[in-house]
């Protein structure tokens, strides 16, 4: 155990943790959205606009936050703009928009030579250079951030869902998207200077995709997800200690550690463990426990989960299809 | 109870139909009908307000179909168009009806909980509530939507192909289930490809395409020629003992 409390006698690990459970828990939250409505890659895009914004702001003297935040809501903005003239998918327009903005930031770093501040912390992650003011700011947006989920839960569950059908239900999808692009924005700027921009996405997805391999409810998975992202983000946070590595890079490993094991076990559930599907038996709707061997071919276990059953106390078997989808 | 006054829509330089005036009134139940491309879905969709209207308004009521309480119109969407693989439950889709309506917690209340299992019961998905929805069959996720669409008690109904897709048991129970709403008052309007065996049964049919060809009952409207107009195809309409058959005029033929 003293591995885990001796780096604890510094402040400065101590900051480290308090900040990797926020974050963690902030991106596994907002994970799951990005997850769910199938936009991974604007993780990605917004931290590197971001970090265009940072860049600017150093110059123009505005604090690092507020310019990295005006960058990446901006970005985000503009990204939804040219997505609703659906010409382009949205990939196209994050790649373009944001990388336009990396790219002033590297154009700027390039043409002013040397910068006092160290920008390899935005893209690559220090952990352990967080503040007391970097935690004020973490904990505000991690406090904002499940706040927003929890009072616009049933419009957010919905809207991932469907879209459409959502909006005709009263669900005001546009004001919920927006909300989510600000959320997200203010999630990937206070967990830049700990993951790093090149590696955020990484963060943001892994917890929730982990998580979606081992439930199937969205309820559990809006739970599982955060506490998958704490238990990355700490164990990542402990190596970069002892291993002198980059946080976003151990987060970023710990968290591809994860997802493999809930890919596996995913991979052994569905291979070995038996499990049930809706069958009609004469009009009867009921399900009894088989395991699949290959791709579809069933293959019903011996006892009493045989397709030998009873109707009317009688013991028979009938061949019969299966009401369900490969 | 839905009224579209001159309305256009689809895309600005290309509208899909225009200057489109109709009326489904309370109470009413009406099935549009029309081939591939006529529009139809466009049309839900306009009355939905999922596309904007370039000209004209739609109302629900007489109110302006933007300021309308939300779960006044309950809708299903067709068949397919929803992630199957999407985490949630056939009880979980069903309280997503009420998404609209206002409340602290995002958890469901008692009396939510008991009014899904209510609608669950009347539509035969019970077993299925606590089901993954990929792991019910297309029939019982048709009911499920149609459970969803409502819950919040609509009062005008509106299903994109609800028969698609589902065979010929399936498709008589959501038929009666949406027979048994509109004797109870909600107002229905759906879209079917199904001649024969839907449309011919329905009190009131618009035949559709980029417009209204024709609407009225089955008897009146399914002749050859508005047919004709409305398919671009022969078609034959056969009536006996007050039945409609409607069917191709030239036979194909095969070689085996």
């Amino acid at each position: 155990m003293d591995f885990l409390i001796e780096p604890l006698q510094f402040e400065f690990f101590r900051n480290a943790l308090y900040a990797s459970i926020m974050v963690g828990a902030l991106c596994g939250l907002m994970g799951v959205f990005i997850v769910l409505q199938g936009m991974s890659y604007i993780g990605h895009g917004l931290s590197h606009a971001a970090f265009g914004g940072a860049v600017v702001g150093y110059l123009l003297n505005i604090n690092f936050y507020a310019a990295a935040a005006i960058a990446a809501v901006f970005a985000a903005l503009l990204i939804q703009r040219i997505n609703d003239g659906k010409r382009v998918r949205s990939d196209a327009a994050i790649g373009t928009v944001t990388t336009a903005f990396f790219a002033i930031g590297v154009a700027l770093i390039n043409s002013q030579g040397k910068f006092e501040r160290n920008f390899e912390t935005a893209l690559f992650g220090n952990i352990l250079g967080i503040t007391d003011f970097d935690l004020l700011i973490v904990g505000s947006v991690t406090l904002i951030c499940f706040f927003a989920v929890f009072a616009n839960y049933r419009g957010l569950f919905f809207m991932s869902f469907d879209r459409e059908a959502a909006s005709v239900f009263g669900v005001r999808v546009s004001r919920l998207q927006f909300l989510i692009t600000l959320l997200l924005a203010l999630c990937i700027i206070v967990s830049m200077n700990m993951v790093g921009a090149t590696m955020i996405a990484a963060a943001l997805v892994v917890p929730a995709a982990s998580a979606r391999m081992l439930t199937n409810s969205y309820n559990r998975l809006i739970v599982i997800s955060p506490i998958f992202g704490m238990f990355i983000s700490l164990v990542g946070l402990f190596l970069s200690y002892y291993l002198d590595a980059a946080s976003g890079a151990t987060i970023v490993l710990t968290g591809a550690t994860v997802f493999s094991l809930a890919w596996l076990y995913r991979l052994y559930q569905d291979r070995f463990i038996s499990h049930a599907h809706i069958h009609l038996h004469d009009g009867v709707e009921h399900a009894h426990p088989h395991s699949h061997d290959g791709d579809h071919a069933h293959d019903h276990k011996a006892g009493n989960q045989a397709p030998v059953h009873s109707h009317d106390g009688i013991v028979h078997a009938h061949s019969h299809d299966h009401d369900d989808k490969p | 109870m839905i009224e579209l006054r001159d309305v256009t829509a689809g895309y600005r330089l290309n509208p899909v139909f225009a200057h489109l005036s109709l009326k489904a009134h309370e109470g009413s139940f009406t099935g549009i009908v029309g081939p591939t491309g006529a529009g139809k879905t466009t049309l839900l969709r306009a009355i939905l307000g999922l596309i904007p209207t370039t000209a004209g308004e739609v109302l629900v009521g007489g109110t302006p179909l933007s300021q309308t309480r939300p779960g006044l119109i309950g809708y299903v969407p067709q068949a397919g168009t929803t992630d199957s693989y999407f985490p949630t439950t056939v009880k979980q889709i069903i309280l997503m009806g009420l998404a609209g309506v206002r409340r602290l917690t995002p958890w469901a209340s008692r009396q939510e909980n008991t009014k899904a299992e209510e609608l669950a019961e009347k539509l035969g998905i019970t077993p299925c509530l606590n089901h993954h929805i990929s792991d019910i069959s297309g029939g019982q996720q048709q009911r499920a939507f149609l459970a969803r669409a409502l819950i919040a008690d609509p009062q005008v109904l509106v299903l994109d192909e609800p028969t698609a897709g589902v065979d010929l048991k399936t498709q008589n129970h959501i038929l009666r289930m949406l027979a048994e709403l509109n004797r109870e008052g909600v107002t229905v309007i759906m879209t079917t490809h199904d001649l024969n065996a839907i449309a011919v049964h329905l009190p009131r049919v618009m035949c559709f395409n980029k417009g209204i060809k024709a609407e009225g009952a089955p008897s009146e409207v399914f002749t050859d020629d508005i047919l004709r107009e409305t398919f671009g195809e022969e078609l034959m309409v056969l009536k006996q003992e007050h039945r409609i058959f409607i069917t191709g005029r030239n036979p194909i033929k095969f070689r085996g």
